[in-house]
């Protein structure tokens, strides 16, 4: 096990509950879909959706997530202090990448994120080059979670820029 | 069947947190909420259709065969215990209990029920009878049955679905069932 936290250690004891054949997350039962068939399925979708309907159909998902994991979370406070913290290292573990540093212009509703080790991004990015269409679905995926984590009124990240070692997500 | 013994060992030896999220083995995975993944599924259906929806889980679904195929050498064999391998494979990636109640590839006829799949489960919990996310598995299922199961050109057909209420989804290849 490489990453080595409270909330990590916990999760690995309790995610697993094998008797009924699924993967648990406490009460939540979870699906797993590897990253390459991930990226492959967005390009899909990006032919069939245009750019703002993935975007929707991405945020209404990042969305649901938050609901879905911060209900259970909420029920762990005692033992998880940071609740943004836990549940951005549970969206690590879910592998929607890890989301390094957060800006946020209240006044201006300006916010811009840092996003490393996305391997549905890094795959696209290896199989499509330019056509990559994760970045849009990400936006996507990132705007739904971050309205809800970090109660912004509206937030439409439309804007990304992939370099090597980082993904950077804003508004503006 | 593998016992519950075998199976943590199983997945504890593969499972394993690394800085970009889950991996088994050298898959790395994207794991999702049943319920979230659920509404996902039925939005893009409702948008295109169940063909589409199916499609896109036959796509996915043979990329990630080809993954375990990569990365898990020994399903390329015969041995005695590959189906409940596989079978294990997609139980620990969510996608339910399959239960082969006929196997015959050699003529290309099959028929399994699958239960505890908890996206499909959850689908029928959020939109009853019009749910329409088991299509996306039957896809799934379809492609590892090409590439894993040795049923070349296998394309699942509904035959029974708990949206209808039956205690599980039966899908087939190459039976005739009388209307």
């Amino acid at each position: 096990m490489e990453s080595n936290n409270t909330l990590n250690e916990m999760f690995l004891k309790q995610m697993f509950d094998v008797g009924e054949s699924r993967v648990k997350f406490y009460d939540i039962p979870f699906v797993s879909y590897p990253a390459r068939p991930m990226a492959i399925t967005i390009q899909t979708l990006s032919k069939d959706f245009n750019d703002k309907e993935l975007f929707e159909l991405a945020k209404s998902l990042g969305s649901d997530i938050v609901n879905e994991i911060s209900s259970q979370v909420e029920k762990l406070r005692k033992f998880l202090p940071d609740r943004l913290k836990s549940l951005f290292e549970l969206f690590q573990i879910c592998g929607f990448g890890k989301i390094g540093s957060i800006q946020i212009e209240e006044k201006s509703n300006r916010v811009k994120i840092f996003v490393t080790n996305n391997p549905v991004i890094d795959y696209s990015k290896q199989l499509y080059g330019e056509n990559s269409k994760a970045g849009n679905f990400y936006c996507g995926l990132y705007s739904g979670i971050l309205e809800k984590t970090n109660n912004l009124k509206i937030l439409n990240l439309n804007k990304f820029k992939f370099t090597e070692k980082e993904y950077e997500f804003s508004n503006f | 069947m593998a016992t519950g013994f075998v199976r943590n060992l199983f997945i504890k030896r593969y499972l394993v947190i690394k800085e970009d999220g889950l991996t088994f083995r050298d898959m790395k995975l994207n794991i999702y909420p049943s319920q979230s993944f659920a509404k996902f599924l039925q939005k893009i259906a409702e948008k295109k259709s169940e063909e589409y929806l199916y499609k896109l889980g036959f796509e996915a679904g043979y990329d990630s065969s080809k993954i375990e195929l990569e990365n898990f050498g020994i399903l390329k064999g015969n041995f005695p215990f590959k189906i409940e391998t596989i079978n294990l494979l997609l139980q620990v990636n969510g996608f339910g209990i399959l239960d082969f109640k006929i196997y015959d590839p050699k003529n290309k006829k099959a028929l399994g029920h699958i239960t505890k799949n908890p996206v499909i489960e959850d689908g029928v919990k959020l939109f009853k009878s019009k749910s329409k996310v088991c299509s996306f598995f039957r896809g799934v299922y379809s492609a590892h049955a090409q590439l894993e199961f040795n049923l070349e050109g296998c394309q699942l057909t509904e035959t029974r679905c708990v949206r209808n209420k039956d205690p599980y989804c039966e899908w087939s290849y190459g039976l005739k069932f009388e209307k």
